[in-house]
């Protein structure tokens, strides 16, 4: 509650005071209402305003001075004197929870950068050390970047709770994109194959260009939670908002995608420069897993996690399912003709571009609800929220009726 | 018995405002079965548990805020259909809300009202004849989805569905609707159907089986509104009898609060009218309200409640460590020399010290002796006592014998836990008069604790405080420092009248505020609904003689008499009608009884004022008072006060 200069609470110092101490004509209940303009102008409900006034010690026997039986019928009057204000003048008050649309700071950035560092230090690593345990320094490579992805993305607008079996799928699409390749050449009867690991080039260059989109997948999940909010404050209906919601999801899903082809393609001419023919499909492949990744991720921050599980499911069923037509193909299975086409990485590109597509698709209509973009706010305020009350029911008195202060 | 403690926010961790209370009775209570149900906050609220004692079986949690419980929700298509049209009723009702008559029916309707809505609680059922379309429309809502939420598990998020928004959106653009919530945007639709999602919790909570609520005999709820919802529902789907006990109106701290945030005022209207609303619900089916003080009454009454079924309990204080001081200024002579003001309480603006400092000056005007000590108990508001202190400075410069001792100011600023006033009992002891000078007060809890050490008082005339000094102490206007004034400085004049009232005061407390009186009302209310809940179905044949299930009372003679007696006859006919097949007696009367309540209880054909009114825990009476009629100041010997008695 506020004080006035009298020190009397709620800057009502003759509240108390009878229509006998009002001098001239005027009707006493005028000079309640310019007391409590604030407070009747922003009322919801007669009820109120009979809170608001017992609370700044108006009782019955105050009320009787009004010729009114109680408070209730006074704020009844009250209420239906005084024309309704409801600008939304009391700023909201957003959540305690992680807002998406924070700034990152200076630790998250650097978190965010972790991974693409130690994708970077993996490379190296493998390119260092014989070419016979490529694969296992590839292996411990790819552990090191998910862990480091997964702590990045435990704080900054990337932080969703994930869903069941959501680590597991994401793990296998990793391993896939690494060990896939081969194991597919390996299955259809090739026996040059080799698994390469980091030293391929393609391989490698995906996943340099996964780990350093970490970032621009933060920046992007966090422009389009804010746009959202902000749709969700000036849209005019839940129609509106979703009109306005799908431009901006069509929006963060287009920049993720070309900064993570840019990427793609830095880091394959920075580590590819030993190879001839550029693999087209393998680079495909590696951002259509790098999108996929990120729909799925933005889905589950905004509550889908279960759906986004289940995308990546699938499409960790279909790379199995592709590995067991491999085992089993004849010479004349079609796949045997797509991966002579395509090279070893068709497999990958194609369940993985179809993939991201479908959970694109879903997410349109499904991130234009309003409730994906609830924060979660708290319940109840601890014990007395001070500045809420004081807001509504203190603070002087404005000076004209007609025009309420703040 | 088995009780079903129903809390909110608050019990069983200290927290929140009513859990003082719900401790002292639950321990009041060591001889009975009490599981508690509690809706807590998972945030913010105190990590450790009260130690509960042994007669605590169980404890159930459901949690207030966080993410909505996880479960399918009503699957199928038909399933969607019926949630949809539930939720549409209940968002349409809430919209239409603020429109038509502005308030629940008042006083004029709810006795009219309370006779149909009374029989059909009695039976069981929970569709009373209403006759507000917009409550007939909330309760629809509300049972629709409770039932849809008991068929299939819990409603999970479904009301936070795309189904849901839409459903409030067209509630909130359809014509009629309450103007605050005409044009909402997306945000306030997502605000408010999250706070109906967190609202509609106890719905789906799994509190309703023979092993829980089902099988009590009956629920307590220690506030109205949402802490009541599952026992308003357990009440409907099981039978089993609603308490409810109000010593702050849920509804009116929901205004004053709000519900987290500032929401906007679409959002403040929807959610006000889901509290008014489910207020007035709770009260409809509650067979027993109890209210803390005579303000609380009036505002149950005012939503709607039946004044037949409210009684005032007082909350119970623990005056084991007060009556010592008690005692002790009984037994000694009146001092003469005690010219010591205390004023006791947490230091903030509604208390206006700054009055109570502006009497004091007048008061040194006519006896320079007197002294002030005011002594925090509780955090303080520290800009306010700045204020204070400064004003003190002003008002009483440090003043000193003659010339060679050090000065000090007659006004001191102490606080309980200091080493001059280590308790509570110190601070009340430490003067002769106890003064409160609040401008805003709900019950006033240290001129309690005053009156318990024998304090003689002075006091405004706020909130509670006529209802509770009785003839004990000194009642002044409020923001009225010279009435405050005189008062007190008649007070420290004359030590004669200072003990007597004293002694009234402290004979008074020890009658109306202990926690063995507040323990024994509930005990005794609890005994009265159980007595009157009808007898379940035997699960042993031949339990109940067969005369059991015929219409109207096997033991009782035919009703003969006046008309009023027709009530028992209501009443037993109501029992027995809860069995399936049994045929609607004779008895009872097709048209509404126009003077006797259908309530077990005969009505007062002349309800007396609210501020006449028994306001003891004399209200055993009032309920159990089954053979005297309408007669106030009978009801109040039945239970065993006066407290009116000067």
């Amino acid at each position: 509650m506020t004080q006035t200069r009298s020190g009397r609470p709620g800057g009502a110092p003759e509240a108390g005071a009878g229509a006998g101490r009002l001098r001239g004509p005027v009707d006493p209940v005028l000079a309640l209402i310019h007391r409590h303009y604030d407070l009747c102008a922003r009322a919801v409900d007669p009820l109120e305003i009979a809170a608001g006034l017992e609370a700044h010690g108006i009782t019955d026997r105050i009320a009787a001075r009004f010729r009114h039986r109680d408070v209730f019928t006074l704020a009844e009057e009250l209420y239906a004197r005084v024309p309704r204000d409801h600008a939304p003048d009391c700023p909201e008050r957003d959540g305690t929870g992680v807002c998406p649309e924070q700034p990152m700071g200076r630790r998250a950035v650097a978190l965010h950068l972790l991974p693409g560092v130690v994708c970077g230090a993996g490379v190296a690593v493998s390119r260092l050390t014989p070419a016979g345990v490529a694969p296992v320094t590839g292996g411990v490579a790819l552990a090191a970047v998910a862990l480091a992805a997964r702590t990045a993305a435990r704080s900054g607008p990337l932080r969703a709770s994930g869903a069941r079996g959501s680590t597991l799928w994401t793990c296998w699409l990793l391993a896939f994109a690494l060990y896939g390749p081969y194991a597919l050449q390996a299955l259809l009867g090739d026996g040059s194959a080799r698994p390469r690991g980091l030293l391929d080039p393609v391989s490698a260059a995906g996943f340099l260009a996964r780990a350093l989109a970490l970032l621009p997948a933060a920046w992007c999940a966090r422009r389009f939670a804010r746009g959202a909010r902000g749709r969700l404050a000036d849209s005019h209906g839940l129609a509106g908002f979703r009109a306005g919601v799908r431009p901006l999801l069509v929006a963060a899903l287009g920049l993720f995608t070309v900064a993570l082809l840019a990427l793609v393609g830095a880091a394959y001419a920075l580590l590819g420069h030993r190879v001839d023919g550029v693999d087209l499909v393998g680079l495909t492949g590696a951002a259509a897993l790098g999108v996929l990744l990120f729909t799925a991720q933005l889905l589950a921050v905004h509550g889908f996690a279960p759906a986004a599980a289940w995308g990546l499911g699938t499409v960790c069923a279909a790379q199995a399912a592709g590995l067991a037509a491999a085992a089993c193909a004849g010479a004349t299975s079609p796949l045997r003709a797509l991966v002579t086409v395509g090279g070893p990485g068709v497999v990958q590109a194609a369940v993985c571009g179809a993939g991201a597509l479908a959970l694109a698709l879903y997410a349109l209509p499904a991130l234009g609800r309003a409730a994906a973009h609830g924060g979660d706010r708290p319940a109840a305020p601890p014990p007395y929220d001070a500045a809420y009350a004081a807001a509504l029911f203190g603070g002087p008195p404005s000076h004209t009726p007609t025009a309420p202060a703040r | 018995m088995r009780i079903a403690l129903l809390t909110e926010g608050g019990y069983p961790y200290p927290s929140g405002d009513g859990w003082v209370w719900c401790d002292r009775l639950v321990r009041g209570l060591a001889d009975q079965e009490l599981d508690v149900y509690a809706r807590t906050r998972a945030a913010g609220r105190p990590p450790h548990r009260l130690p509960l004692p042994g007669q605590v079986r169980r404890v159930a949690e459901l949690p207030l805020d966080g993410p909505p419980p996880a479960g399918p929700g009503p699957r199928g298509r038909a399933a969607r259909r019926r949630f949809r049209d539930a939720y549409r009723e209940l968002a349409g009702a809430l919209a239409d809300a603020g429109n038509g008559t502005p308030h629940p029916d008042a006083d004029g309707g709810s006795a009219a009202e309370s006779t149909t809505a009374g029989s059909a609680t009695g039976s069981g059922a929970g569709g009373a004849v209403l006759r507000d379309p917009v409550k007939d429309r909330f309760a629809d809502g509300l049972y629709a989805l409770a039932d849809l939420a008991r068929e299939y598990g819990g409603l999970g998020a479904a009301p936070l569905g795309q189904s849901a928004m839409r459903a409030l959106e067209d509630a909130c653009r359809a014509p009629g609707a309450a103007r605050p919530v005409a044009a909402p945007r997306p945000r306030d639709l997502l605000a408010a159907a999250e706070f109906l999602e967190r609202a509609l919790r106890p719905l789906s909570a799994p509190w309703y089986g023979a092993d829980a609520l089902g099988g009590a005999d009956l629920c307590h709820a220690a506030s109205g509104g949402p802490a009541a919802l599952p026992g308003v529902l357990a009440a409907r789907w099981c039978g089993t009898p609603l308490l409810v006990t109000e010593y702050a109106v849920r509804l009116r701290e929901h205004y004053l609060r709000g519900d987290g945030g500032r929401p906007a005022p679409a959002v403040r209207a929807l959610s006000g009218a889901f509290h008014r609303l489910l207020a007035g619900e709770v009260y409809r089916h509650a067979d027993a309200l109890t209210a803390g003080n005579a303000h609380v009454r009036r505002w149950q009454e005012h939503c709607g409640a039946d004044r037949a079924r409210i009684t005032t309990v007082h909350p119970g204080m623990n005056a084991a460590a007060l009556t010592a001081v008690g005692e002790a200024s009984e037994a000694a002579a009146p001092d003469p020399d005690d010219t010591t003001l205390v004023w006791v309480g947490r230091i903030g603006p509604a208390k206006d010290l700054v009055a109570l400092l502006h009497a004091f000056a007048e008061i040194r005007g006519a006896l320079p002796a007197a002294r002030l000590r005011i002594i925090a108990d509780g955090p303080a508001d520290p800009g306010y006592l700045a204020q204070c202190r400064a004003l003190a400075a002003q008002l009483f410069p440090d003043e000193a014998a003659d010339t060679v001792t050090a000065g000090e100011s007659p006004v001191a600023f102490e606080e309980v836990g200091s080493p001059y006033v280590p308790t509570p009992a110190d601070a009340y002891a430490a003067g002769g008069v106890v003064v409160l000078s609040s401008a805003v007060e709900g019950f006033p809890g240290t001129l309690v604790e005053a009156m318990f050490c024998g304090r003689p008082t002075v006091s405004t005339d706020v909130g509670a405080v006529r209802e509770v000094i009785g003839g004990t102490g000194l009642v002044v206007p409020a923001r009225n420092p010279h009435a405050l004034a005189e008062a007190c400085g008649a007070l420290l004049r004359d030590p004669v009248r200072r003990s007597l009232l004293g002694a009234a005061a402290r004979a008074r407390a020890l009658e109306l505020f202990t926690v063995e009186r507040n323990v024994a009302a509930f005990r005794a209310l609890y005994l009265d609904l159980v007595a009157h809940r009808p007898a379940r179905p035997a699960a042993v044949p031949f339990t109940h003689p067969a005369e059991a299930h015929v219409p109207g009372h096997w033991t009782a003679p035919a009703p003969t008499g006046p008309g009023w007696a027709a009530s028992a006859t209501v009443t037993t006919a109501a029992i027995t009608a809860t069995d399936p097949g049994t045929p609607a007696p004779a008895a009872l009367p097709a048209a509404p009884v126009p003077t006797a309540s259908a309530r077990p209880l005969p009505a007062p054909t002349a309800p007396a004022p609210a501020d006449r009114r028994p306001v003891g825990p004399g209200g055993v009476g009032t309920v159990g008072g089954f053979g005297l009629v309408g007669d106030t100041g009978a009801r109040g010997v039945v239970g065993g006060v006066r407290p009116d008695a000067r």
